[in-house]
């Protein structure tokens, strides 16, 4: 579509504004209402699949029933001339991905941000819509830095129509729940998994799990944990990342109940009273840690905590320090040992026991490794070191801690220190032999940002592709601090000689000169090429030869000449004398002079007139001349030029 | 030897976006299917230019069991860079197509697939899938996240992780086999096993029937159950293949 195009005689296209696999999008003039709109309109490709079109229509009709400040209004659905369009609420902003991008947010503005998200999602299941696709790609942020969440069910028209083989459209699978994963039909619960993803983002700056294709990801949503949130952002409270980890349990019966319970969750993490919430224990950590099972621990105050499997204790490193229901647990075992220790008497001994195989977490954020580790194991502590990548912080700092400054664990515990390995590297893919919009593509899918081409000419790399890369493949390196400079071949600077043959010596020079080539001429007889054309060349057609080669050709001179023998006569005359006389005898000599050298070619005495034949033979431009003698005389000479023996033939 | 192919519309598609190609004869042949994708136009295009790739190479496959299959390699890639070549002067995105193909030369017979084409045989009267999908749902039923059976209704069965025209690099599977005996080879496209069973299929191949009236009969089951994609089937039979 081209801005000034109009669609229904009625939306002025202004403007592309986004595109996806399936449909752009388009910033466009509602001319009846007088409004800025923005008009989704699906590719053609896509336009002459029938059922895809009924769901599509059918999807975007439902949400036009959805009325709500943080729901992108859904003003009209359409089709003309095999153009399938929705007309939209135009929100002048950016999506929530751009602006996850852009700005840090803190926990307080994620939290608001979520707020407004659920509300959305609320009303649309309260509307019996689900929306399937959350994913901060369809969210807006306006300008007053409102959300408004969009695409309410489009994705079931885009996943379930296309039988069609597609490479690309798995859907969003950073946010897909593991049963969209598995292909089962999706739910609210599956909105929610999804909108804890969305808050997994907002909170800790990344997508909870990350792979190399969609295939890997959707996989870890079936099978992984992600990275706890608050071993990426440590400013998250537990009772935060309690609640992003129920939202992303594995099965939807282990999610919160609704969205409204997830918002309320969500809402009062901060609370004074949820300061001190432990870990919230996960259901997905039943299959991995069967060895580990012991006696169920379920915290009473929570009402909506997993039940389904046998709840377990989590693995060793993860375990919370100083849990409410520990404490419970720990008051009952006083009990007993009050009982006990009433009898033996030195309560009080306990009691100083218990608080002396204690110690105080230290703040170790910000140290280097070093003084971190001396710190915490002048405290009693066992330092447990992990390193990860960071942009921010110097290599060899610690990021975060778990367990947090002013804890008081038992000593001997396990404290997790997350050092920065420095500026996240990666191996210098092999781009050689590519082409330059292959090999900058990976490159910029890399991080490289600062690419440079320099050309060169190559008999071996294709005209395009990449001979040679500046950082050696294998290589470790930060992509923000590297400059690549590719060399891209310009292809051969050879020359692929043509066939000149049958051309003209001035037309052979004019190719040439074109081609940077020196030119020979050499001559040659030919009995089949015609004077003055090309009869061969040397080097041969086809060649490929390096401006400034000498291109020798052999230009034909025509049929070679050769000598020609001609037969000629002379009559000597010898005049009769009466007859009773003696008959005079003269002497006759014949000379030539030609192509043979000089000949004596006859030497007689005659009493009458004898007619003799003499051959000349006479090579090309010369003349062949023969003398005759009378008795030591010349009387005649006879020249032929090479022209009139021809003739004569 | 008997060799036939089919493809077939199906019920739904008002396009067929498949292709098929056999040459050769007992002593060597090729066998192959291809599925377009790319909606309008593109998917036709891109199986094609598969098809007619291997009609043009076929004259020069080599011999030796090494040789056929750099062979096959080699004008894989030719065929993904035209593709490729043209998704990009005709601003078409996901075009593209599977490729199935098997091809025979005195006792070699070497088997390649790129996306969720199949290439099946029946021997001793037991069917065998020869090939594995490269499709989500099939890495997600390797690793027992799925049965057939849900891989078979998963809303996501199209999603197929590798095609030629996808990416500059496109890497077939390949099985160089040294006479295996087969009885009977099939070679398909997903619209025949969207809806016929491996059973299903593998009843069909042991009637002691012509190739012609097997394929005749494969497409037809395939429609009766919904015909929802286009169909297509090579079938090479080794009628005088003797058993020991």
């Amino acid at each position: 579509m081209r801005s000034g195009e109009r669609i229904n005689d009625r939306y002025r296209i202004e403007q592309q504004i986004g595109s996806g696999g399936m449909a752009n999008v388009y910033r466009a003039h509602d001319e009846i209402l007088n409004r800025t709109v923005a008009i989704k309109v699906l590719r053609s490709e896509f336009s002459h699949n029938e059922q895809f079109i009924r769901r599509f229509e059918r999807e975007a009709h439902a949400a036009t029933s959805l009325n709500h400040p943080n729901i992108v209004a859904i003003y009209d659905v359409g089709d003309e001339d095999d153009l399938y369009y929705i007309v939209m609420e135009h929100v002048d902003g950016v999506t929530l991905k751009q602006y996850l991008q852009e700005e840090y947010i803190s926990v307080d503005e994620a939290l608001r941000i979520m707020g407004q998200i659920c509300d959305a999602i609320d009303h649309a299941h309260a509307n019996r819509i689900i929306h399937r696709d959350i994913k901060p790609q369809n969210m807006m942020i306006d300008q007053h830095g409102n959300v408004k969440v969009t695409d309410f069910g489009i994705a079931v028209a885009m996943s379930n129509a296309t039988l069609t083989h597609t490479m690309s459209v798995l859907g969003s699978v950073h946010y897909f729940s593991p049963e969209q994963a598995r292909g089962k039909f999706a739910d609210e619960k599956s909105d929610i998994y999804s909108l804890g993803a969305v808050l997994y983002e907002l909170l800790t700056g990344r997508v909870p799990f990350i792979g190399e294709t969609p295939v890997a990801v959707a996989l870890q949503h079936l099978q992984d944990d992600p990275i706890r949130p608050m071993d990426l952002n440590p400013n998250i409270p537990q009772a935060l990342e309690n609640c992003v980890m129920q939202a992303l349990s594995k099965s939807p019966g282990a999610r919160h109940a609704s969205v409204a319970a997830f918002k309320k969750d969500c809402m009062t993490a901060l609370s004074r009273e949820r300061a001190n919430e432990p870990r919230r224990l996960s259901a997905n950590q039943d299959e991995f840690d069967q060895t580990l099972v012991m006696a169920p621990v379920v915290p009473e105050e929570k009402q909506d905590v997993p039940v389904t499997p046998p709840p377990v204790t989590p693995p060793k490193e993860q375990e919370p320090e100083e849990v409410p229901v520990k404490k419970k647990k720990r008051k009952w075992w006083i009990w007993i040992l009050l009982i006990v220790l009433l009898i033996g008497g030195s309560i009080a001994a306990y009691v100083v026991a218990d608080e002396m195989s204690r110690s105080v977490v230290p703040d170790v954020v910000g140290m280097s490794i070093g003084d971190a580790t001396t710190e915490l194991e002048a405290s009693g502590f066992v330092v447990e070191v992990t390193e990860r990548a960071s942009d921010d912080i110097a290599e060899g700092e610690v990021i975060s801690q778990n367990p947090q400054e002013g804890r008081k664990p038992k000593r001997g515990t396990t404290v997790t220190i997350v050092v920065s390995a420095g500026k996240e590297t990666v191996e210098m893919p092999n781009v050689e032999g590519l082409s330059q919009t292959a090999a900058e593509r990976m490159l910029k899918d890399l991080a490289f940002s600062d690419l440079e081409i320099t050309t060169e000419a190559s008999e071996t790399v294709n005209s395009g592709d990449v001979i040679s890369q500046s950082v050696d493949p294998g290589e470790e390196v930060v992509p923000s601090e590297v400059t690549v400079t590719l060399v891209v071949s310009t292809g051969s600077n050879k020359v692929e000689l043509s066939n000149l043959a049958g051309y003209t010596f001035d037309e052979a020079s004019i190719y040439a000169e074109q081609n940077k080539l020196k030119i020979v001429k050499r001559d040659e007889f030919s009995t089949s090429v015609p004077k003055g054309q090309i009869i061969r060349q040397l080097p041969t057609a086809g060649t490929a030869v390096d401006p400034g080669t000498e291109l020798t050709v052999i230009v034909s001179e025509g049929v070679e000449p050769t000598d020609i023998s001609i037969e000629r006569e002379v009559t000597v005359e010898v005049e009769q004398p009466d007859k009773d006389k003696k008959p005079k005898t003269v002497e006759v000599v014949i000379r030539t002079v030609d192509a043979r050298g000089e000949i004596e070619v006859l030497r007689d005495q005659i009493t009458e007139t004898t007619t003799y034949s003499y051959t000349l033979v006479i090579a090309p431009d010369e003349v062949g001349t023969a003398t005759i003698e009378v008795d030591g005389e010349i009387v005649r000479t006879d020249s032929v030029t090479y022209a009139q023996a021809e003739e004569a033939q | 030897m008997e060799l036939a192919f089919r493809t077939d519309r199906g019920q739904v598609r008002t396009q067929n976006e498949d292709a098929v190609l056999i040459l050769g004869d007992a002593f060597s042949g090729i066998a192959l299917v291809a599925d377009g994708m790319g909606g309008h136009a593109a998917g036709e295009v891109a199986s094609q230019i598969v098809i007619e790739e291997f009609r043009r190479a076929f004259p020069s496959l080599p011999s030796t069991p090494v040789d056929i299959e750099q062979w096959f390699r080699h004008h894989i890639h030719l065929a993904n860079e035209q593709v490729l070549q043209f998704a990009k002067q005709s601003n078409l995105v996901m075009m593209g197509t599977t490729v199935a193909a098997v091809c025979w030369n005195g006792e070699t017979v070497v088997i390649v697939h790129i996306g969720d084409s199949r290439v099946y045989a029946l021997q001793a009267n037991e069917l065998r899938r020869l090939t594995e999908d490269h499709s989500y749902v099939n890495v997600l039923k390797q690793l027992g996240e799925l049965t057939e059976e849900e891989m078979r209704v998963h809303p996501k069965r199209n999603v197929i992780t590798r095609a030629i025209g996808s990416s500059e690099q496109v890497e077939p599977d390949v099985q160089v086999l040294a006479d295996p005996e087969f009885d009977v080879i099939l070679i398909c496209t997903d619209g025949l096993t969207t809806h016929l069973t491996d059973g299903a299929i593998q009843h069909v191949l042991q009637q002691a029937v012509s190739a012609d009236q097997k394929a005749d009969q494969l497409i037809a089951e395939a429609n009766q159950l919904g015909g929802s994609d286009n169909i297509t089937v090579a079938l090479v039979q080794f009628t005088d293949r003797k058993r020991g």
